[in-house]
């Protein structure tokens, strides 16, 4: 495998060159910012980066998106010293192949860069565990019942125990518009009746009980 | 260089990467990792008696080994070498020992210049 290291602390840098390459990797180049590891990449043509995140010139995501956007199949992994769910997340929307904490021992790091040969992400279980968490929040929270202003008025008002016609009197509108409401209310939130609703949508935060 | 060098770490990243380029100028003699959470490092240490203690001042690890211990007392003509893969900087903690018999010898030592 041929790599390109790419960090701003030489020391660093010199010692997992050397690492990486008693271990039998082939260290094509090495650069100290991001816009030197874009132009390495694009004149060496690498099969992976690691990059560090936090660089001068352009930042290891910066660094990443470009690099993603004109070689997509070379394999980037990040490195960074801060365990920060927020970066990870923007690294892996970015495209990243793997993210690393230099806090790893040189054994664990050097096993999830042969894993990556083999198709594998570049992460530790403590890492993927955080990804998937983080993905399946989003998709939690694309799936949430979505209600009008207007549905949610009669929700509240339901919730406070009114009759149909009663809500009509309030809102000024015909018991034929609330009923229609009200039909919706219960289709958006896959319920059966006016309890359920009111019960469902506390619990998704919807709505929040009057005090 | 014929410095005793021990890099006392728990196998991270950057200080095994730092050993395995230190093994290329120092004779494997002279070159010893102690992992700071063995129950024999402190033994190892004073047994190999180093020059020169290098560590990584973020592995709390090592840290907390150097503090604790107090290295500086127990081997007082040591270096120790503390690098920070967060900044590119070197510490350099060194020791001195003088009589302390009267407030005098405080207050001559607080006296002399730091860089002299």
């Amino acid at each position: 495998m041929r790599i390109l290291v790419a960090d701003d602390h030489s020391l660093f840098r010199d010692g997992i060159i050397s690492l990486l390459e008693a271990t039998g990797f082939d260290v094509i180049g090495n650069v100290g910012n991001g816009e030197d590891a874009v132009s390495e990449t694009l004149r060496l043509n690498p099969d992976l980066v690691l990059l560090d995140i936090s660089m001068p010139r352009l930042t290891g995501l910066e660094a990443l998106t470009q690099i993603k956007a004109t070689r997509p199949q070379t394999k980037v992994v990040m490195l960074t010293v801060a365990d920060d769910d927020e970066t990870l997340f923007r690294a892996v929307r970015a495209g990243a192949d793997g993210f690393l904490l230099k806090s790893l021992t040189s054994e664990e790091f050097l096993e999830l860069l042969e894993g990556l040969q083999r198709g594998e992400a570049a992460m530790t279980r403590q890492t993927t565990a955080k990804v998937l968490r983080g993905f399946s929040q989003i998709s939690a929270a694309a799936e949430k019942p979505t209600l009008s202003k207007r549905e949610i008025e009669l929700l509240l008002l339901i919730a406070d125990g009114l009759s149909n016609r009663a809500i009509a009197q309030r809102l000024v509108i015909s018991l034929n518009t609330v009923k229609y409401h009200v039909k919706n209310i219960l289709t958006k939130l896959d319920v059966q009746n006016r309890t359920e609703a009111v019960t469902k949508a506390l619990k998704e935060g919807l709505i929040s009980p009057s005090a | 260089m014929d410095a005793s060098v021990v890099i006392l770490s728990s196998h991270s990243l950057f200080t095994d990467g730092i050993a395995n380029r230190l093994q290329q100028y120092l004779p494997q003699s002279q070159l010893q990792m102690v992992n700071p959470t063995a129950h024999t490092a402190l033994r190892e240490l004073i047994n190999t008696d180093p020059q020169i203690i290098i560590f990584d001042i973020t592995d709390t690890d090592a840290l907390q080994f150097c503090v604790s211990h107090n290295l500086l007392y127990d081997l007082p003509a040591v270096r120790l070498i503390a690098l920070n893969p967060r900044k590119e900087q070197i510490r350099i903690l060194t020791s001195e020992c003088h009589p302390a018999v009267e407030i005098e010898d405080l207050l001559a030592v607080i006296a002399r210049p730091l860089y002299a």
